[in-house]
């Protein structure tokens, strides 16, 4: 990839503590492509849903097929069952089909008919979408926003990156790195995070930046859950683990807020009446915050 | 054909007054004015004694002040002083204008209510609000309450007389005092020669490194987390660092030299480090403090 360096410290940090991520942008930017490298990277199996409004739960998570020969029922497992799974597009489906997700990324197990199964591990959802403004888009459900860790946003490449590009995919496809770490390194790695410290202040700090997108607020009809300061430490320990630290510094929760709080905010129509950039007051809610 | 006339000028003039108020409604601010009130602190006064009256509005939008706030008619009250502060809170913005005033005539006042014009953010057109009247009761000095004016101005004349009377006697006592004083030979002082005293110098300007090197001392003296924050602090400090600046956010606007925002890195990582590591932390960062 060229550029992106913000998506792919994300997404990175976003593997390394265990959550899924969504990546947000127009079309033609890549966030496929960054989701497909990073599913290479770290070895493991991969699969890939292209989400579309016809598809149907039974499609992700598998179903139940009835075997003439044995007379009785087999469960064929859906695509789901992968280390990393890329769901393309995934506001291009219904709710009911983005929801058949939930119970695989919260706990990772998915039940079909009466059994329940188990997901690989480490198991990683790596979503792509197009803004909501964009024909033929369904909004996800709060719920389902709320089981990613991270949204990012992918922007458009500068004048120099955009060149590059065009470089280097302009003849053949560059080899993709394959195996660079495999999934017990995923699983160590995610252990360490673990374990590195986090000091109160810096604990009080990221409740703090969550608790106030719960105050009242012209724009906004809900704030973010605990499940939003779990994830914004989880994140800051992934950041302080990849910068080679031991513990958290403010720096690493601050640069996590942003990617962690922004897609569990439910606005009002004003910001829609109005022209609000949901962006901005996400921003200005996090500046608000005095730095421990 | 005069009567057309009238007509037309009439036309016109209404023509221009719309446009006048159209014009002037796009200096509006565009508000969603939640809350617009007047209030008095006392509703009773005595003529000449100061009370306020104050003038709220909250409205959504962040404001530093309120551009189109007209106040009411103030006539009867002599204006003492006027107070405007605006506060922007993530909720919106609290404006509060408190006047000073004294009334000069005895009565039952009503003072009308303020207004504010802006653009209503609801319906999106130029409109007034208007805050509630207030009445204030001012009761009547003996000097100055006009009811009473043929007998209080007897009485203000009596009055001065005998002040007049007094102050010329004072004046005559104290020429003659000072005169008497002045033919009276004074003993001569003995005057002691004391040494010359130099000017003060002036002082020093406050060194704001004087500060660091004594938190540094202690830090080094002492090596805890909490010493490590105090430095920290006062470190930001120095860099004029908001409340919502990272050390990282210092780092990008170059609020230090790059060696003075090395130290405050080694501080920072003191101070947010596992508690065992607190003192190697401190240890590895007392080279850079060189305040």
């Amino acid at each position: 990839m060229v550029g992106q360096q913000d998506v792919l410290e994300a997404l990175l940090y976003a593997t390394i503590a265990g959550g899924h991520v969504v990546l947000e942008g127009p079309p033609g930017l890549a966030k496929t492509l960054a989701c497909r490298a990073l599913a290479s990277a770290v070895g493991g199996t991969f699969k890939r849903i292209q989400f579309t409004p016809d598809l149907l739960p039974s499609d992700i998570v598998g179903t139940r097929v009835f075997d003439q020969r044995s007379g009785d029922f087999t469960t064929a497992l859906g695509p789901i069952f992968a280390n990393v799974l890329l769901a393309d597009e995934i506001n291009r489906a219904p709710a009911k089909v983005q929801s058949a997700l939930l119970e695989g990324m919260q706990e990772h197990q998915v039940t079909i008919g009466p059994n329940s199964f188990p997901l690989p591990d480490p198991f990683l959802v790596t979503a792509t979408m197009n803004p909501l403004d964009s024909d033929g888009t369904y909004a996800l459900p709060l719920a389902q926003m709320d089981r990613f860790l991270m949204k990012i946003l992918v922007a458009y490449p500068s004048v120099e990156e955009e060149l590059a590009i065009v470089g280097r995919f302009g003849g053949a496809p560059p080899p993709m790195a394959i195996g660079t770490a495999t999934p017990a390194d995923l699983l160590r790695w995610r252990d360490e995070a673990r374990a590195i410290f986090v000091d109160a202040r810096i604990a009080r700090y990221a409740v703090a930046l969550v608790h106030a997108t719960r105050a009242p607020h012209p724009y906004l009809d809900r704030g973010a859950s605990p499940r939003a300061s779990l994830a914004l430490v989880a994140t800051a320990r992934a950041r302080a683990l990849v910068e080679g630290r031991s513990f958290v510094v403010p720096d690493d929760v601050r640069a996590s807020a942003l990617p962690v709080l922004r897609h569990r905010l439910a606005f009002n129509y004003r910001t829609l009446t109005e022209s609000v950039d949901p962006e901005s007051i996400t921003q200005a809610l996090v500046a608000g915050v005095a730095v421990p | 054909m005069a009567r057309r006339a009238r007509v037309a000028a009439l036309a016109v003039a209404v023509a221009y007054a719309e446009l006048a108020a159209f014009a002037s409604a796009q200096t509006y601010e565009t508000l969603h004015v939640r809350r617009f009130t007047m209030s008095v602190d006392r509703t009773t006064v005595e003529v000449g004694e100061p009370f306020h009256l104050s003038i709220a509005a909250h409205v959504d939008e962040p404001v530093t002040q309120l551009d189109n706030l007209t106040l009411p008619d103030l006539s009867g009250f002599d204006s003492l002083g006027d107070e405007r502060r605006c506060v922007a809170t993530s909720a919106g913005s609290d404006c509060v204008e408190t006047l000073t005033l004294a009334a000069t005539v005895a009565g039952v006042r009503t003072i009308a209510g303020a207004t504010l014009d802006a653009i209503d953010a609801r319906t999106g057109k130029p409109s007034r609000f208007t805050s509630d009247p207030v009445t204030v009761t001012v009761t009547g000095t003996a000097f100055l309450d006009p009811l009473r004016g043929l007998v209080s101005g007897l009485l203000f004349a009596a009055v001065r007389a005998f002040l007049i009377v007094i102050f010329v006697a004072a004046f005559a006592f104290a020429v003659v005092w000072s005169i008497s004083m002045w033919r009276k030979p004074a003993p001569r002082p003995r005057v002691a020669v004391s040494p010359r005293v130099p000017p003060a110098a002036p002082a020093p300007p406050p060194d704001p490194n004087a500060a660091l090197r004594a938190l540094a001392d202690a830090l080094a003296h002492e090596p805890t987390r909490a010493n490590a924050l105090r430095l920290r602090q006062a470190m930001r400090a120095t860099m004029d660092a908001r409340d919502d600046e990272t050390f990282g956010d210092l780092a990008r606007r170059g609020a230090a030299e790059p060696p003075r925002l090395a130290a405050l890195g080694a501080v920072e990582r003191a101070a947010f480090c596992e508690d065992e590591r607190v003192p190697d932390a401190v240890r590895e960062a007392l080279p850079s403090l060189n305040f």
